[in-house]
C-alpha cells in the first residue's frame, strides 16, 4: 500500500449546502516530494487542503485519508499540525505585535517550568532564521519587518515544527526574486530530508521550476496528475479549464495617439528617484521590476497619494499639481489599487453602489445622489464589463475575485478616464477570469485610454504590453517595446543596479 | 547605540517623557506639589483604580474591553459591606469577589462562546450591575462593621498603604503572568491576530474568556477596597464613569485599544500621569470638570504623539527593508 507515499487522500467527497466542492478527489505525496496543485479558484483545492488539516470533515463514507501508513482522522488543526502536517496559507498569519521568536513558536513556546524559555527561544529561532538565510532577528516586532521576511517568517514556523507535509499556499506572492530563490533552496533542502510538499500556485513557471509532479483540479474533481518533466504548461492549462488556451493573453495592436502623460524627473527620497517617462492614448505601458522597486510608489505619488520631492506630471501636455486622490479622479486619473479587497472595494456594500463610487461628485444634484442615473451606469457596465452577479445590490465581497475585479474596473471607467492605471489586476483570480481581463485591458485601449499596467508576472507583462518599463530600486532601468521583450533582458534590468544599494 | 536605545525606550513609552514634564511643570508652578508626602499620596488614593486597571490591561491586550466594571465595582462593594453583619467579613468579601468574577465569566461566554460583541454585552452588564446593586442597596449607604475591613483600607506601612502594597505586587504578579506564561503569550497573540493565533493550536475562546473573568475579578477586589477604604459603600460608586478612567489609564499608558501590545507598566505610567493630574487641578482648586476636561486633552495629546512615533518607526523599517 504504502509504496514510499507518506500522504494518500483517496476518492475525498465533501458536500457544502447545494453544493458539491469535492468529488472523488485524491492527492498522493511521496517523501521528499513536491506536488504542485493546480486549478482555477473554486475548483477545490483549499477545500481539500482544509480537509487534510482538519478545518473541514470529510462527506462520511466518501474515503481516507492515510498519512505514514496510517489511517488518520483530523478533527482539528492543532491535531494535523501536531503529526507534522503544516500549512501554511496565503494570508500571512502572523501577530504583527509580536516578535519572529514567538511567532515561529507560538502554540508550542519552550518552557522552563511554567515560564516561557526566552533564551532558548531566541536561540532556537536564530538557527531556523539562518538556515533560511533569512536577516530578520529572533527579537525583531514582525510588524517592522518588510512583508517578504513576514513571510520567510510564516515559512520558517513550518520547519521549526518539523513537518512532515508542508503545505505552502501562493508562497511567493509578496517575495522577491532573490527571496523566492532563498525559499526554493530551502524547499530543496526539505525535500533533502524527506519532507513532502504540496505546493499550490497560480505561477506556472514555479511550478516547473519546483515541483515533481503536478496535480490539477477542475470543479472539485481531480482532471490531471503529471510528472512535472513529461509535459508542457498547456497540458496543465487544459486540465484546469477543459478547453484548449490558444488565445489568452490579449493586446490591441492599433496605432496609439497623442500623448496623455508626461512624467518628468519625479524623486521621491526612499522610494524612487528621477523617473521620467510618457504614456500615449491607447496604450498599454507594463512596468516591471522586483517587488519593492518603486512602481507603486510612482503610481501613488502621480495619483495624489505621496507628494513627491520634485518632478513634474502632464496630463494631456498641461503641468497638474495633484494633492489629493480627490484631484486625481477629476483630473481623469483611474486607479485599480493592488489590494482591491482593501482598497479598492467596500466589501459590504452592493455592486451598483461601489461602481459608482468614484463617479458620486457627478452624479450628485444639490447633495442628492441621483439614484436613477446610477443604475443607469451600473447595467451599462455590468453588460460592457461582462460583471456577473445576481442583482446589482449584491454585496461585492460575495462575488468572485474575478468579478470584484470588474466592478473595480467598472468603478474607474465610470469617471471616463484618460489614464487608467492598473496595479496587479490579475492577482489571486482564476485563469478564466484572467483572459477576460486582459480582453478587457485591449479593449480599454482600443477606446483610447492610457494604461499603465504594474505586474509582477512576467507572461502577463510580456503578453499585454505594447512597451515595458522596467525599475530596480527606485530607478528606471530600460524600456522594452512588445518586439523587443523577453524573459532574459527584463531579468536583466530588474537586477541592474543590484550591487549599489541605495535610493 | 547607547542613545539609540534610550530613543527606542522613549519612542515606546511615550508616556515617561509626559511624566517628566508633567513633574516638571508642577515642581515649579504648583505650590505644595513637590514633597514626598503629596507623591505618596497620589500613588495611594489611585491603588484601588490601578488594581482595576490591571484587569483591564490583560483584557485591552486581549483586543477587548470591559465597561461593565463601573457599576460592578458598586456591587462588589456592596455585597462586602452588606453581608458583613449577617455572614462575617471573611464570606461577606469572598462572596463579593466571587460576583465579580461571575460577572466577568458571563460577559467571558457571551463575548467568547456565543459570540456576542463585547461593546453590547459589557453595556449591559453594566446596566444589569447597577440594577441589582441599587435593589439591594435599597438607595440606601451601607457602613462596614468590621474593624479588621476598615483597617485594611485606611491602614499604611511606612508611607504604603495596604492598598498600594497589594496594587505593588499584583503589577509584579500581572508583569510575571503576561511577560513568561503561556496563558500571557496567548493573549498577547490573540489581541494581535486571533486567526493566527487560533491557527497556531491556542485555545482562544477559553484564553479570552478568562481574560474577562481576571477584569471581572480585579474589578470585584476594586470595588471591595473601595469599600474598605470609605468604610462604606454607596450605590453610586464608580458609576458613572469609572470604566472609562480605567480605560484611559490604560490607553493613556500606551496599552493598544486594538490589542496584542501593551503591558502594566504601562498602566502604572498612566494611573499615575491621571492622578497626578488630578492632584495638580486639586492643589490648584481648579474645578473638577475643568481637571476631567484637562484629561481628555492631554489623553488626545499622547495618543497623537503615540501615533506620529508609529509612523515615524514604521517608515524607518520599510526603508531599511
Amino acid at each position: 500500500m504504502s509504496d514510499g507515499y507518506v500522504l494518500e487522500m483517496t476518492n475525498i467527497n465533501k458536500t457544502f449546502p447545494g453544493v458539491k466542492a469535492l468529488d472523488g478527489a485524491y492527492l498522493r505525496v511521496k517523501e521528499g516530494e513536491v506536488v504542485a496543485l493546480c486549478g482555477e479558484n473554486g475548483a477545490g483545492k483549499s477545500t481539500l487542503m482544509k480537509i487534510l488539516s482538519g478545518v473541514y470533515q470529510a462527506d462520511k463514507g466518501s474515503g481516507e485519508i492515510r498519512y505514514r501508513g496510517e489511517q488518520v482522522h483530523f478533527s482539528s488543526p492543532v491535531e494535523a499540525k501536531n503529526a507534522g502536517i503544516v500549512l501554511i496559507f496565503q494570508e500571512l498569519s502572523l501577530v504583527q505585535e509580536l516578535s519572529v521568536a514567538e511567532n515561529i513558536y507560538l502554540g508550542s513556546l519552550p518552557k522552563k517550568g511554567f515560564r516561557v524559555d526566552w533564551k532558548k527561544l531566541n536561540d532556537d529561532t536564530k538557527k531556523v532564521l539562518e538556515a533560511l538565510e533569512c536577516p530578520a532577528k529572533p527579537e525583531d516586532m514582525v510588524a517592522s519587518l518588510p512583508i517578504a521576511q513576514q513571510q520567510m517568517v510564516e515559512i520558517a514556523r513550518g520547519i521549526a515544527l518539523g513537518a512532515r507535509i508542508l503545505v505552502l499556499d501562493e508562497p511567493t506572492s509578496s517575495l522577491t526574486e532573490r527571496e523566492k530563490e532563498a525559499l526554493f533552496r530551502s524547499i530543496r533542502n526539505m525535500k533533502a530530508q524527506g519532507v513532502g510538499i504540496i505546493y499550490i500556485s497560480h505561477k506556472m513557471d514555479e511550478i516547473f521550476e519546483i515541483s515533481d509532479r503536478v496535480m490539477v483540479m477542475r470543479d472539485g474533481r481531480p482532471t490531471g496528475d503529471f510528472a512535472t518533466k513529461e509535459i508542457t504548461l498547456d497540458d496543465i492549462l487544459f486540465s484546469m479549464i477543459g478547453r484548449s488556451m490558444d488565445q489568452y493573453f490579449y493586446r490591441y495592436e492599433g496605432e496609439p495617439g497623442a500623448e496623455v502623460l508626461r512624467v518628468e524627473g519625479l524623486s521621491l527620497k526612499g522610494y524612487f528617484k528621477n523617473i521620467s517617462f510618457r504614456v500615449r492614448a491607447g496604450e498599454v505601458v507594463g512596468f516591471y521590476g522586483l517587488v519593492g522597486a518603486g512602481r507603486t510608489e510612482i503610481m501613488e505619488t502621480i495619483f495624489g497619494i505621496r507628494k513627491a520631492d520634485s518632478g513634474k506630471v502632464f496630463l494631456n501636455g498641461t503641468e497638474q499639481h495633484i494633492r489629493s486622490s480627490g484631484d486625481a479622479v477629476r483630473a481623469g486619473i483611474g486607479f485599480l489599487t493592488e489590494n482591491r479587497k482593501e482598497q479598492g472595494l467596500v466589501l459590504g456594500e452592493g455592486c451598483r453602489k461601489n461602481t459608482y463610487l468614484a463617479a458620486l461628485p457627478e452624479l450628485t444634484k444639490r447633495g442628492f445622489v441621483q439614484e436613477k442615473e446610477t443604475h443607469r451606469i451600473y447595467d451599462y457596465y455590468r453588460d460592457k464589463l461582462g460583471i456577473k452577479s445576481p442583482s446589482s445590490e449584491q454585496e461585492v465581497g460575495n462575488l468572485s475575485g474575478g468579478n470584484q475585479q470588474k466592478v473595480v474596473v467598472g468603478k474607474w471607467m465610470a469617471i471616463k478616464p484618460k489614464l487608467l492605471i492598473l496595479d496587479e489586476p490579475t492577482r489571486g483570480i482564476d485563469v478564466n477570469a484572467k483572459a477576460e481581463i486582459y480582453k478587457l485591458i485591449a479593449s480599454l485601449a482600443e477606446e483610447g485610454i492610457a494604461i499603465i499596467l504594474i505586474s509582477s508576472e512576467m507572461p502577463e507583462i510580456m503578453g499585454v504590453s505594447n512597451r515595458v518599463i522596467t525599475m530596480a530600486q527606485g530607478m528606471l532601468t530600460g524600456e522594452l517595446s512588445a518586439d523587443e521583450v523577453t524573459e532574459e533582458r527584463l531579468m536583466r534590468n530588474i537586477m541592474i543596479t543590484d550591487s549599489t544599494k541605495s535610493a | 547605540m547607547k542613545n539609540n536605545r534610550f530613543k527606542t525606550f522613549i519612542s515606546n513609552n511615550t508616556i515617561v517623557p509626559i511624566m517628566v514634564i508633567v513633574l516638571v511643570f508642577a515642581a515649579f508652578v504648583v505650590p505644595g506639589f513637590l514633597n514626598v508626602g503629596n507623591i505618596f499620596n497620589v500613588f495611594n488614593q489611585n491603588a484601588m483604580k490601578g488594581i482595576m486597571a490591571i484587569g483591564m490591561t490583560f483584557l485591552i491586550i486581549n483586543g477587548y474591553f470591559d465597561m461593565s466594571l463601573c457599576t460592578l465595582v458598586g456591587l462588589t462593594a456592596a455585597l462586602s459591606c452588606g453581608l458583613q453583619e449577617s455572614l462575617g467579613t471573611v464570606p461577606a468579601v469572598l462572596i463579593a469577589l466571587l460576583a465579580g468574577a461571575a460577572v466577568g465569566l458571563i460577559n467571558g461566554i457571551l463575548v467568547s462562546y456565543v459570540g456576542i460583541n463585547a461593546f453590547v454585552v459589557t453595556l449591559a452588564m453594566m446596566m444589569g450591575c447597577h440594577g441589582i446593586a441599587y435593589i439591594y442597596h435599597k438607595e440606601q449607604s451601607f457602613v462596614a462593621r468590621s474593624e479588621a475591613f476598615i483597617h485594611f483600607g485606611t491602614g499604611k506601612i511606612g508611607p504604603f498603604s495596604y492598598i498600594s502594597i497589594l496594587f505593588l505586587l499584583l503589577l509584579v504578579i500581572g508583569h510575571f503572568v503576561l511577560r513568561y506564561t503561556d496563558y500571557g503569550r496567548s493573549t498577547y497573540a490573540i489581541g494581535g491576530n486571533a486567526a493566527a493565533a487560533f491557527n497556531a493550536g491556542i485555545n482562544t475562546k477559553l484564553v479570552t474568556c478568562m481574560n474577562f473573568v481576571v477584569c471581572g475579578f480585579l474589578s470585584g477586589l476594586g470595588g471591595v477596597l473601595y469599600a474598605c477604604y470609605a468604610g462604606a459603600s454607596t450605590p453610586a460608586l464608580g458609576w458613572p464613569d469609572m470604566h472609562m478612567l480605567v480605560i484611559a489609564a490604560v490607553v493613556l499608558g500606551g496599552t493598544k485599544l486594538s490589542g496584542g501590545s501593551g503591558n502594566v507598566w504601562y498602566t502604572l505610567g498612566g494611573i499615575m500621569l491621571l492622578g497626578i493630574i488630578d492632584n495638580i487641578m486639586n492643589l490648584l482648586n481648579v474645578q473638577t470638570y475643568v481637571s476631567t476636561m484637562v484629561n481628555g486633552l492631554i489623553m488626545i495629546g499622547v495618543l497623537c504623539l503615540d501615533k506620529v512615533m508609529m509612523a515615524k518607526q514604521l517608515k524607518k523599517a520599510n526603508l531599511e527593508g
